[in-house]
C-alpha cells in the first residue's frame, strides 16, 4: 500500500476519467470511495488518479443523466451515496469506449510503424 | 418566467440539503481511506493526513461539486414543479369536465358578472377616461359666464367678455371662442346639411392641434368680411372628397356662399360633432353689445398655473367689469364668470350615468362571485371523500390547496375569455341604446387596457370565489371525511359560511333590483309627462335658408308661404305649420322683454322668457290646447297690429294670474313696437322632457319684420297626417325640391322619434340597471336554491328519522320553508340599509320620485321573498318526499 504511487505513472488524459468511472461502475452500484478503489485496482496503479477529482466527475456524470444516485449504507453501516450505471449511460460507455479504442489502435500503429522505419 | 413562492421556498430547501450532502460523502471517503491506512498500521493522525494528501485539493472539489449539485437541484426542482402544475391542470380539467353542469352554470354566471364590467367600463374608459385628442388636454379649460340672480349657472360669453379674455386674463396662453351650428352644403352631390363649427383664428393653437393637410384660419380671417375660407374634419374629408389632397384651394357654396377649402384637420380629431369650420366672424374694433350672449369660449392655462389660478383671475377681471358696465350687469343679476376643465364640459353630464352602471356592474360581478364561491363550496363538500382519501395517500394540503386554486383560476380565465367576448358583442348593443346622448364615442373601443382590466378581474374573482373552498380544504378533518362517507355531516361552520353567501347575494341583489325599480318609475313618470302637445301622427323636418339667396324679408316669407300651401296640399295632410321652437329639441333663445306700465328698473333684471316663432297653423298640427284668447290666424300680417300668444307660465309669472289677454309687451330694444297679448296656450315642454316649462311666448312668423326688423329663414315644419307620417316623407321631400333644389331638408322624423330619442339617456341607463337587476336576481334564487337543496340532501337522514317517527309532511315542509325564509330576510334586512345608503348617489338620474321612496321598496322587498319561497319550494317538497327506509340505510 505504501508503495500505492509507483515513480512510473501516467497523467490521466482529458475526458478518460469519465470512462474509467462508467466502466467501474459496470460491476454494479458503487459508492465514490468503491469508485477510487476500483479504479486504483484496475489499472494497478499505473494511472495517477487523484481521489479528489472523482467527485465532480460523478456529479457531473449525475447531472448528464448517465449514472443515477441514491443514498444508502455501506459495508461499514455508514450513510454513503450509491452510483447506479443506467441504460443511457451503459450505451455512452460502450460508444466512447469503442472510439477510445480506434484511438489507442491508431495511435499505437503509427508509434510501432515509426520503430520499424527508424 | 417567475417560479410562484411556493415553489421557490421549496428551490432553496433543496439547495441547503444538497449542499450538506456533499460534505458528508467527502467525509465518508476520507473516513474509509483513513480506516483503510490505520488497518495497514499507521498512526491516526498519519492516516488521516496521507488520506488528505492522496485526495488532493478538498477546498476545491467540494466547491466544484456543491456547483454541479446546486445546478442540478434547480433545475430538477423545476421541472417538477412545472410537471405538478400541469398536473394540476389537467387534474382541474378533469374535474371540471366530470360535472358539466355545474361547470357552466360558473362559467356563465362568471361572464355575465365580468362581461358586464368589462363592457361598461370600456365605454367609461372612452368616455371619460380615455384623454381629449388634442395637445396637452388637461391644461385646456371652458370659461362660462354665471348669472345667480336669473338662475343661469352656465352661460355664454359675449363678444367684449371674450376680448377682455384675451386681455387681461395672464393665466391663460391662448382663448379661443366657438359656436356648433349647420351649414347647407350644395354642388357636391346633393345638397346636405352639415355640422359645422364657427371658431376663432386662435382655436387650433388653443387646442394644441396642427391641419394634416395646408392650414388653420390666418389671424385676420375670422374679422368681418375676410375669410371665406373652410378647414374640414377628416372623417368629412374622407366621406365626401374620398381623402383627395386635392381638395385644397376647392370652392365650396356654404348657405349659398362661396367658401375656399384651405385646410383638413388630422385624423383623430374631433370637436362636438362638427364636420367643417369656418371662421367666426367678431369685429375686434366695434364688437356687437356686451349683453349679447352667444360665445362658448375655449382658453388654454400657462404651464404651472391651476384652475384656481385662472378662477381668481376671472374674479378679478369680473370685479373690475362690473361697477365699469353697471347698465350691462345690473347688481341683480348677480354676474360673475367660471372655469372649469374642458373634460367636464363635454363629458360631465353623461358622467353620474355611466358611474351608476359601472357601480351596478361591479355589485353584479360580487354578486357573481357570492354564487360562484357558493356553487364551489357545495362541491368542495361533495368531494370531502376525495379530498380525504387524496391526503391519507400523502397527498400535502398545500398540494390539494393549490389544486383548487387551480381549478378556480382556470374557471377565472375561461369565464373571462367569455365575459370579453360578451362585452365585445356588448359594447355595440349598448352604443345602439342610445343613439343620440352618449358624447366622445369614437373614443370607445375594447383596448389593450380593457382586456388587462378584465384579466385582473377575472384573476381576482378567481382568488376571492377560489379562496373559500380552499380554506374550507386546508381545515378538512382527515378522519372525519372518511368515516362520515363524505355525504352526511357538514359542520356548523361550513353552513354558516355557505348561508353568508347567500345573504350576501340577496342583499346586494336587492341593491340592484332597488334602483331598476327606482330607475323603473322614473322613466315611466317621464313618459307620461303631459308634453303639452299631440306627438303622435306628426311629422317633422328642419330646413334653413341659405343668407345669399333669401336676402330680403319678402322672399323669405314667400318661400315659406308657398312651402306650407305645397305640403299642406298633399294627401293625408290634415294640419300644418313651421316653428322655430320645436318641442323637446330647445337650446338657449331668450329675448328681454318689457311689460308695459312696468318700466325696467336700474339694476334689475329685465325679463327674458324664452321666444318662439310660428305660424298660425302651428297649434292645430300639434295640438296644443289654448287655454284663453285665441290662437295667432293668418289674418296676423305684417300689415296688423303686432300680437303675441304667451304659454301659462309666463301668464302666471309676468301678470302674476290676471288674464293677460289685451295687456301688451314688446322685446327690449331701439323702437320695437308694443305687441298685444291675443291668447294663452299651454304649458310645452321646449327644453326637454325632464325641465319642466318656462315662461315662453310666441310670434307670428310674418310679423317678425315688424316687430324686430329680421326674417326668421330656419324653421322646423310640422305635418300632422291621417296616417302613418312616414308614408308622406318621399312626398314631402319631393316637394321642397320642386320648389328649390339648393336646399337641404335636415332631421326628417316624426314627433314620436323626437320623443323617444329625448327619453334615450334615461331609457339606456334604465334597461341596463334593469338587465343588472334580474340577473342578480336570478343569481341570488340560484343561491337560494342550491343552499336549500344542498341542505335537505345533507339532512335527509335526520328528515327520514323524523317522517319515521311520524312527523307530518307539511311539518317538515315547514321547517325548510322556515329556513330559506329566515335567509330571505336577512338578506332583505341588509340589502335595505345598503340600498337606502347607495340610492341616493341615484338622485341624479331620478325624475319624480324619491330614491328612499318606501313604496319601492316595499314593493321590492315583496318581490326578493317572493322568489326566496320559489326558490325554497322545490327543495321543501323534495324533503317531503324523503323515503325515511333508505334514508336510514343509507350510510
Amino acid at each position: 500500500m505504501g508503495g500505492a504511487l509507483a515513480t512510473r505513472t501516467v497523467d490521466l488524459l482529458q475526458g478518460t476519467l469519465d470512462l474509467l468511472v462508467l466502466k467501474s461502475l459496470t460491476w454494479g452500484p458503487c459508492h465514490g470511495y468503491g469508485v477510487a478503489r476500483c479504479i486504483q485496482r484496475l489499472t494497478d496503479d499505473v494511472l495517477h488518479v487523484e481521489e479528489g477529482s472523482l467527485y465532480p466527475a460523478l456529479h457531473r456524470l449525475e447531472e448528464r443523466g448517465l449514472v443515477s444516485a441514491e443514498w444508502g449504507v455501506s459495508e461499514n453501516n455508514r450513510r454513503a451515496k450509491f452510483y447506479r450505471l443506467n441504460p443511457r449511460g451503459r450505451q455512452h460507455l460502450r460508444v466512447e469506449a469503442s472510439s477510445w479504442t480506434r484511438y489507442a489502435e491508431a495511435v499505437g500503429k503509427v508509434l510501432r510503424a515509426a520503430e520499424s522505419t527508424g | 418566467m417567475r417560479v410562484p413562492r411556493g415553489w421557490w421556498r421549496t428551490l432553496q430547501l433543496g439547495r441547503r440539503d444538497s449542499r450538506t450532502e456533499v460534505d458528508e460523502e467527502l467525509e465518508l471517503h476520507l473516513a474509509m481511506r483513513t480506516e483503510e491506512y490505520v488497518a495497514a498500521g499507521m498512526s491516526p493522525e498519519e492516516a488521516r493526513a496521507e488520506a488528505l494528501r492522496r485526495f488532493g485539493d478538498l477546498a476545491r472539489t467540494r466547491e466544484s461539486c456543491r456547483r454541479i449539485v446546486d445546478r442540478t437541484a434547480t433545475s430538477t426542482r423545476r421541472k417538477d414543479a412545472w410537471s405538478g402544475l400541469r398536473q394540476d391542470v389537467v387534474y382541474a380539467l378533469r374535474t371540471l369536465a366530470r360535472s358539466p353542469g355545474l361547470t357552466a352554470a360558473i362559467l356563465v354566471t362568471l361572464a355575465l358578472g365580468i362581461g358586464a364590467n368589462t363592457a361598461i367600463f370600456t365605454v367609461v374608459k372612452g368616455v371619460l377616461l380615455r384623454p381629449l385628442p388634442y395637445g396637452n388636454p388637461e391644461r385646456l379649460v371652458s370659461v362660462y359666464d354665471v348669472f345667480t340672480g336669473i338662475d343661469l349657472p352656465h352661460s355664454v360669453l359675449s363678444e367684449p367678455e371674450l376680448l377682455d379674455l384675451e386681455r387681461s386674463v395672464s393665466a391663460f396662453s391662448a382663448v379661443a371662442a366657438y359656436r356648433a351650428g349647420k351649414l347647407t352644403l350644395a354642388g357636391v352631390g346633393p345638397p346636405e346639411r352639415v355640422a359645422s363649427m364657427s371658431t376663432t383664428a386662435s382655436f387650433a393653437r388653443a387646442l394644441g392641434v396642427q391641419p394634416v393637410l395646408g392650414r388653420f384660419f390666418g389671424p385676420d380671417e375670422d374679422r368681418p368680411g375676410q375669410g371665406q375660407v373652410v378647414v374640414l374634419e377628416h372623417g368629412f374629408w374622407q366621406r365626401r372628397f374620398g381623402g383627395d389632397p386635392g381638395v385644397l384651394g376647392r370652392r365650396l357654396s356654404l348657405n349659398g356662399t362661396p367658401r375656399v377649402v384651405v385646410g383638413v384637420m388630422p385624423r383623430g380629431f374631433t370637436f362636438g360633432d362638427a364636420e367643417m369650420f369656418v371662421p367666426l366672424e367678431i369685429d375686434r374694433g366695434t364688437p356687437a353689445p356686451r349683453t349679447g350672449h352667444y360665445l362658448e369660449a375655449v382658453a388654454r392655462l400657462r404651464p404651472g398655473l391651476s384652475l384656481a389660478d385662472a378662477s381668481s383671475q376671472l374674479a378679478a377681471l369680473v370685479g373690475r367689469l362690473v361697477p365699469e358696465n353697471s347698465d350691462a350687469y345690473p347688481a341683480n343679476m348677480g354676474f360673475s364668470m367660471g372655469v372649469e376643465s374642458l373634460t367636464d364640459t363635454l363629458v360631465g353630464s353623461i358622467r353620474p350615468a355611466l358611474l351608476t352602471l359601472l357601480s351596478a356592474a361591479g355589485l353584479l360581478l360580487l354578486v357573481a362571485c357570492a354564487n360562484v364561491a357558493n356553487l364551489l363550496l357545495l362541491r368542495a363538500e361533495g368531494r370531502r371523500r376525495e379530498l380525504a382519501l387524496r391526503t391519507a395517500l400523502g397527498a400535502g394540503r398545500g398540494r390539494l390547496i393549490r389544486q383548487l386554486l387551480t381549478e378556480s383560476l382556470i374557471l377565472a380565465a375561461a369565464g373571462g375569455a367569455l365575459g370579453l367576448l360578451l362585452a365585445a358583442v356588448g359594447v355595440p348593443l349598448l352604443l345602439s341604446l342610445d343613439p343620440a346622448g352618449l358624447p366622445r364615442r369614437d373614443a370607445i373601443a375594447i383596448d389593450y387596457t380593457v382586456c388587462a382590466v378584465t384579466l385582473g378581474l377575472s384573476m381576482l374573482t378567481g382568488v376571492a370565489f377560489g379562496l373559500a373552498p380552499a380554506l374550507q380544504a386546508l381545515r378538512l378533518d382527515l378522519q372525519g371525511g372518511l368515516k362520515e362517507g363524505g355525504s352526511s355531516g357538514t359542520g356548523p361552520r361550513r353552513r354558516r359560511l355557505r348561508r353568508g353567501f347567500v345573504v350576501l347575494e340577496i342583499s346586494l341583489a336587492m341593491v340592484l333590483v332597488a334602483g331598476a325599480a327606482l330607475l323603473i318609475q322614473s322613466f315611466w313618470r317621464l313618459r307620461n309627462v303631459d308634453l303639452g302637445f299631440r306627438s303622435d301622427h306628426v311629422l317633422t323636418l328642419d330646413l334653413s335658408l341659405p343668407e345669399a339667396s333669401y336676402n330680403d324679408t319678402t322672399k323669405v316669407l314667400g318661400f315659406y308661404e308657398g312651402l306650407l300651401q305645397g305640403l299642406g296640399g298633399l294627401p293625408g295632410v290634415t294640419a300644418i305649420g313651421a316653428a322655430s321652437l320645436l318641442p323637446l329639441t330647445g337650446r338657449e333663445g331668450n329675448w328681454d322683454v318689457e311689460i308695459e306700465g312696468r318700466p325696467i328698473r336700474p339694476g334689475d333684471p329685465a325679463p327674458s322668457p324664452a321666444v318662439n316663432i310660428a305660424t298660425p297653423g302651428y297649434y292645430r298640427a300639434m295640438r296644443i290646447p289654448i287655454v284663453s284668447g285665441r290662437v295667432l290666424l293668418p289674418s296676423d300680417d305684417e300689415r296688423a297690429p303686432p300680437v303675441a300668444v304667451v304659454n301659462e307660465t309666463m301668464a302666471r309669472t309676468l301678470w302674476h294670474g290676471d288674464d293677460p289677454v289685451g295687456r301688451r309687451f314688446k322685446v327690449l330694444g331701439d323702437s320695437t313696437p308694443w305687441m298685444t297679448v291675443v291668447g294663452v296656450t299651454r304649458d310645452v315642454r321646449s327644453w326637454g322632457i325632464a325641465r319642466a316649462a318656462r315662461a315662453e311666448y310666441t310670434l307670428p312668423h310674418r310679423q317678425l319684420p315688424v316687430t324686430v326688423r329680421e326674417a326668421r329663414r330656419s324653421m322646423s315644419v310640422v305635418l300632422r297626417t291621417s296616417g302613418d307620417p312616414l308614408d308622406i316623407a318621399g312626398a314631402v321631400r319631393r316637394e321642397i325640391a320642386s320648389l328649390d333644389p339648393e336646399l337641404a331638408v335636415a332631421n326628417l322624423r316624426t314627433m314620436d322619434r323626437v320623443v323617444s330619442d329625448s327619453l334615450s339617456r334615461p331609457r339606456f341607463t334604465m334597461l341596463l340597471l334593469v338587465l343588472f337587476g334580474a340577473l342578480a336576481l336570478t343569481l341570488a334564487a340560484v343561491g337560494v336554491y342550491g343552499v336549500m337543496a344542498h341542505g335537505v340532501a345533507q339532512r335527509a337522514r335526520e328528515i327520514g328519522i323524523r317522517l319515521a317517527l311520524g312527523a307530518q309532511p307539511r311539518y317538515v315542509r315547514r321547517l325548510v320553508v322556515a329556513e330559506g325564509l329566515a335567509l330571505a330576510l336577512a338578506g332583505l334586512a341588509a340589502g335595505v340599509l345598503l340600498a337606502l345608503l347607495v340610492s341616493r348617489l341615484l338622485a341624479s338620474q331620478l325624475y319624480g320620485i324619491e330614491p328612499t321612496d318606501p313604496v319601492t321598496y316595499l314593493a321590492i322587498s315583496l318581490l326578493l321573498l317572493a322568489v326566496a319561497l320559489l326558490a325554497t319550494w322545490q327543495p321543501a317538497r323534495r324533503a317531503t318526499r324523503v323515503d325515511p327506509l333508505g334514508a336510514l340505510r343509507a350510510d
